[in-house]
């Protein structure tokens, strides 16, 4: 009973996150590489890549939709 | 291709993922800075391989009630796509580790639980791999799998929560889910679970048609 209790109270701990930790400046974070360091660039690089691995995907399955229909063609 | 809408909404969803999760504003935590990111790439690795796994199991049963093959190839290669995604799940958790935690491996509860689960799913891949005959392989196979499944759960969610490990929420460590899960960090997160889960999925079924046109092909040149 004590320990459930105790078990509860734990789970309670947590550190809510408020709007505060949204403007806390003193924890440095990418800011400058937002501003001038082509933060961007970087975003569109991994978009690309995505991309790029989605639209090999999209081939392959209408390259297995192809073959499925040539070995039955009701299928 | 069969079905896209599904397919379009992986997509879509993981476009929103890496555009909104790489740039929209986060909590500014020590420790974590930017990497809080992560969240949404490493974190939902496991909860894509945990839903695989889910429906994995699913045919694993079917599988055993009526024998059809076509259930041990979505078992398998929902598994498959799951392994991939467990082992992603590892590689980024170290490089995360390795700056926030201070070394790539640290024995952590949860990080050893998971390196036994993953090795646990590659012996179900040597295991059907050593049997020869399709029916015998599929049955020890469903049967593992649904065994692996019940020990895999309680490896990474249960038992790193008895001890202290440095895994958010687990032994009282304020590692991430101390902090509250904030509802803007969750307005991509939970997207992305989706996002991600989908296109395994996706890689999944693609992988499931291989194998049934293999099979055609097959009892075609036996019976021609």
């Amino acid at each position: 009973m004590m320990m459930a209790f105790s078990l509860s109270a734990l789970a309670q701990e947590k550190i809510p996150v408020t709007e505060s930790d949204y403007s806390n400046n003193t924890v440095e974070m990418a800011d400058r590489m937002r501003a001038d360091g082509k933060i961007y660039v970087l975003v569109g690089v991994i978009g690309i890549i995505f991309v790029g691995i989605a639209v090999y995907l999209v081939s392959t399955d209408r390259k297995i939709s192809k073959i499925e229909k040539s070995i039955s063609p009701n299928h | 291709m069969r079905q896209s809408w599904w397919k379009i909404l992986a997509i879509l969803l993981l476009l929103y993922t890496i555009f909104a999760g790489l740039l929209m504003d986060v909590p500014r935590l020590p420790i974590l800075n930017e990497t809080i990111r992560a969240l949404h790439f490493h974190v939902t690795m496991w909860f894509g391989m945990i839903l695989m796994l889910m429906v994995s199991v699913y045919y694993s049963i079917r599988y055993l009630r009526s024998n059809n093959l076509a259930d041990d190839d979505m078992a398998i290669e929902f598994t498959n796509a799951a392994i991939l995604f467990g082992v992603l799940g590892i590689v980024t958790g170290m490089l995360w580790a390795k700056f926030t935690w201070g070394d790539y491996w640290s024995g952590d509860p949860k990080q050893n639980a998971a390196a036994i689960g993953i090795l646990m799913y590659f012996a179900y891949l040597i295991l059907r791999n050593s049997l020869t005959d399709l029916q015998q392989r599929a049955r020890i196979g469903a049967i593992y799998n649904i065994f692996a499944f019940a020990a895999f759960i309680p490896l990474i969610f249960v038992l790193p929560r008895l001890t202290d490990s440095l895994h958010p929420g687990n032994g009282g460590n304020p590692g991430f889910n101390a902090y509250d899960l904030d509802s803007k960090l969750r307005m991509v997160f939970y997207p992305a679970i989706l996002g991600w889960t989908l296109f395994g999925s996706w890689i999944a079924t693609v992988r499931v048609r291989m194998r049934r046109v293999e099979r055609v092909l097959e009892e075609k040149m036996i019976n021609p």
